[in-house]
């Protein structure tokens, strides 16, 4: 242990750099890296530069003329003529190499000099806005984040244009120094929620940040569960509302994805399409996706209970095609489910990891023949590829990803313990997922919250959606700074006026 | 002392305590406490069912009075009560009292489940396995502390309404006659029955030990009387029903009244409503095993400091194992239950009064606190 952390410290002092000079011969090893001497009869400056990383058209044409100018006589020239508004003069190694590797050109006096003034010449290079492919919608806004963080941030910037709107960052990794942005509407956000998440976030202590899911899992509150605790997104509008509402957004650059915490578990059920619906059909929908849950999680498991131990349950005219169905059948109830299952995730897996093209004709294969194959064979019966099929499907009605291959995972604890105690099992492995539900917190706020503790006030956008003027306070579990979406002398001004009677 | 205060991030709201009294109240008795009301009045027990419900509101505004009284002197729980006002020595040989009674008839109660299990799901269950998997989920709940334990409470109530509401489809059987002539049984035999009626009342004791954490405590109080009163209601339509389904013949006879006359509910895939029903019963069963865990496992660490409440929780657990696998058939589970019937009727209506009375003379002996 001793050593490991000597050799730790070793390694670290050889590669930190001392001198000005050190970082460019170090860098210089790399091939892209640009370093030369510029000079003409009354000014001569050393340039480096990466010339993967910055723009070279905008060097050649907004930021070389200048230097090349017989105005510029010495390094203050250059500061007080350059068109640009973030030159930065400095002696800090590690700024300056860290400035290199964003994209920065670095202009020095003399070549070992230490003084360097570096002028932002950043190459952004990225896919266009698309249309959303993951969270997808039908009647409202296609757009969705892409890579890069200035992009998503303007995305949603646009969306919410107050003062208020406040953008932390932070950098994360110790390699990569990945920037992560916090932002969320100073005086709505409650502070505690921001203070948890910038401490958490600032005391991470990893080498590199890739992706936003990856941060998610990271400041997660149980390292141990199976539920995503934050909510992602892909897209700008919902994270807008979000932080609307007084919730904090998470973006990370090179990710295109947007973290928005604290979340409840209801809001993984919850498409931002229900709110471009009516509201009585946006609750009839968001009850289906509860029920197709409950569906996709216990029918597997209460087909094993019934056929291995209850099959008193079962109507007796159902029972007779069952056990004709049955009948080639030469697996327990709990073999075949198991055979069908892992078939379906195999289809599911080989589905989201093949090409595009390819996963679609296997989908076809996998689903049609395989199906139709397996029946055949005498390895499982219709009734049963039914239910497995129904349930696959259900499972992929919740609109977040994550949770939903949450939801195709928990079936599986339900299988066996169905196998073990039957009807019994399947109450036990529930009780044991609830409690456990009860027990998660997400940023240290209630993970179930409008159920438990019960906020009646918080169902009003929960299991149902009620209509926009009846939400007009913000959820209380987000505690926020400013409860009251609208003015409520107002809205209970226009609620006093009398119906009218019938033709007035 | 810092166990003195309680953080308010453990609290409860004030509204917990109607779920905790009502869950609580509400246990196995409900499948068959018909049938005992009805051996000494027949066709009246309901109103022994009425008169018992309404004493359990008397003995619950005692209990808050000590509490309350007792909240001035610093933490208002039984275990602090006695330590309090019987010494260290006397007041720790009554919580440890307290702490085997309510342990061994949480024990008990967890074995008259299995009990209903094995006559009417699985005969061959098998009672060490079943106990040990369900108290590594008591243990999951209660490590969670007061507020998860809170939670599993608040969901048990929400999950019971459809099971009570259900119970609509068996009135078509029922033949409301049977509960005729009304008031047909002289005092004696009415309070024969009240007496045994009591047990199905019993659990809202529990509020003496998880009083300190609920948030403001006198906003609660009503919340209090609510649930007794919601507890009332249940009792007397179930037990109203049970009476008009059977004839007083068949009652005799029935051991499970609620469990038969279920069965004669059926809906489409689920043709024996019963058995759901019981294993539904698992979340009546499981809040209240896990308060009492929790009770029993604080008073453990409340009455020896040095054991912290995880490791009392397993010994608790252990002995739950141990007592579910000692009382090997149902006719001990059901003197075991006789016995703690009775025992929690003289914790209810003689013991409390006595400490009232107790506290009551050490206030006028010692005089008020600063």
């Amino acid at each position: 242990m001793f050593r490991n952390k000597k050799r730790q410290q070793q390694a670290s002092k050889n590669k930190d750099p001392k001198t000005i000079g050190d970082v460019l011969d170090h860098l210089g090893k790399s091939r892209d890296f640009v370093h030369f001497q510029h000079g003409n009869t009354h000014f001569s400056c050393w340039i480096s530069y990466f010339r993967t990383l910055i723009d070279i058209d905008y060097v050649h044409r907004d930021v070389f003329p200048f230097l090349y100018s017989d105005s510029i006589r010495n390094m203050a020239d250059i500061k007080d003529q350059l068109p640009l508004e973030k030159l930065i003069q400095t002696k800090d190694i590690h700024e300056i190499q860290s400035k290199l590797l964003e994209g920065y050109i670095i202009i020095q006096k003399d070549e070992r000099s230490p003084e360097c003034l570096i002028v932002p010449s950043v190459k952004i290079q990225g896919r266009q806005i698309e249309k959303s492919e993951v969270e997808t919608s039908i009647i409202g806004p296609k757009e969705t984040f892409v890579e890069s963080i200035d992009t998503n941030i303007n995305l949603i910037r646009k969306r919410i244009p107050v003062p208020q709107l406040t953008l932390k960052e932070i950098r994360v990794g110790k390699l990569s120094r990945t920037q992560v942005g916090i932002i969320y509407i100073d005086g709505i956000a409650s502070e505690e929620n921001v203070n948890t998440v910038l401490q958490r976030i600032q005391s991470l202590e990893v080498a590199s940040l890739i992706d936003a899911t990856m941060l998610a899992l990271m400041i997660t509150d149980n390292n141990w569960t199976i539920f995503p605790q934050f909510t992602d997104t892909e897209r700008p509008d919902r994270v807008s509302g979000a932080v609307y509402e007084g919730k904090i957004a998470v973006l990370v650059d090179g990710s295109p994805n947007a973290l928005i915490l604290p979340s409840t578990i209801v809001e993984f059920f919850a498409a931002f399409d229900d709110y471009f619906l009516p509201w009585n059909i946006s609750s009839a929908y968001r009850l289906l996706r509860l029920f197709a849950v409950a569906l996709s999680a216990l029918s597997s498991s209460l087909y094993v209970a019934l056929l291995t131990y209850h099959y008193q349950l079962l109507p007796k005219d159902l029972l007779g095609s069952l056990i004709s169905s049955r009948s080639s059948v030469p697996f327990d109830p709990v073999m075949e489910v198991l055979i069908l299952e892992v078939m379906i995730e195999l289809l599911r897996e080989a589905g989201a990891r093949l090409p595009t093209k390819v996963g679609q004709t296997i989908g076809i294969v996998g689903g049609i023949v395989i199906g139709t194959a397996t029946v055949q064979a005498g390895l499982s019966s219709n009734i049963l590829l039914i239910i497995i099929a129904m349930s696959a499907l259900a499972a992929f009605i919740t609109p977040n990803y994550r949770m939903a291959t949450t939801i195709r995972f928990i079936r599986f604890p339900f299988i066996i313990s169905a196998q073990m105690f039957g009807l019994l099992g399947i109450g036990m492995c529930f009780t044991y997922f609830v409690t456990h539900l009860i027990r998660l917190t997400s940023l240290g706020r209630p993970y179930i919250e409008p159920i438990f503790p019960f906020r009646a006030s918080d169902l009003k956008d929960a299991f149902i959606r009620l209509p926009f003027q009846l939400q007009n306070s913000r959820p209380m579990f987000l505690r926020p700074g400013d409860p009251a979406r609208m003015n409520t002398t107002r809205t209970s001004q226009e609620k006093g006026k009398k119906s009218p009677d019938i033709d007035e | 002392m810092a166990l003195n205060k309680i953080n308010e991030t453990h609290q409860l709201g004030p509204m917990s305590s109607f779920f905790l009294i009502q869950v609580t109240q509400i246990g196995i008795g409900f499948f068959s406490f018909q049938q005992p009301l009805s051996r000494f009045s027949a066709q009246d027990a309901w109103v022994a069912c009425l008169i018992g419900g309404l004493s359990s509101l008397g003995v619950m505004w005692l209990i808050l009075r000590l509490l309350e009284n007792e909240h001035k002197y610093g933490r208002a729980d039984l275990f602090s009560i006695h330590t309090r006002i019987f010494g260290k020595w006397i007041g720790g040989v009554l919580n440890l009292a307290t702490i085997i009674f309510f342990m061994l008839y949480a024990a008990i109660y967890l074995r008259s489940y299995i009990e209903i299990l094995q006559v009417w799901i699985f005969p061959q269950l098998s009672i060490l396995v079943f106990t040990a998997l369900f108290c590594l989920l008591i243990a999951y709940i209660v490590l969670g502390g007061m507020r998860t334990i809170g939670g599993i409470f608040l969901l048990s109530f929400v999950y019971m309404i459809p099971l009570y509401a259900e119970t609509v489809f068996a009135v078509p059987g029922a033949h409301f006659s049977n509960l005729l002539p009304l008031f047909d049984h002289g005092p004696k035999s009415l309070l024969l029955s009240v007496f045994y009626s009591i047990h199905i009342y019993l659990g809202s004791e529990m509020i003496l030990f998880y009083y300190p954490f609920i948030k403001h405590p006198e906003q609660a109080k009503k919340w209090c009387y609510f649930a007794l009163l919601d507890t009332l209601f249940i009792y007397l339509m179930i037990m109203i029903l049970g009476t008009a389904y059977f004839s007083q013949g068949e009652m005799k006879l029935t051991i499970w009244p609620t469990v038969t006359f279920w069965k004669s509910i059926t809906f489409p895939l689920f043709e024996h409503v019963d058995m759901i029903n019981i294993v539904y019963m698992i979340w009546i069963l499981l809040p209240s095993m896990a308060l009492s865990a929790w009770i029993v496992s604080r008073g453990i660490k409340l009455t020896f400091p040095v054991i912290r409440q995880k490791y009392a929780l397993i010994f608790v657990l252990a002995v739950f194992i141990v007592v579910a696998e000692i009382v090997y058939n149902g006719e001990l589970v059901a003197t075991a239950n006789a016995l703690f019937s009775k025992l929690g009727f003289c914790f209810n209506y003689i013991y409390i009064p006595l400490l009232l009375l107790c506290q009551w003379i050490v206030k006028k002996v010692k005089g008020e606190p600063a």
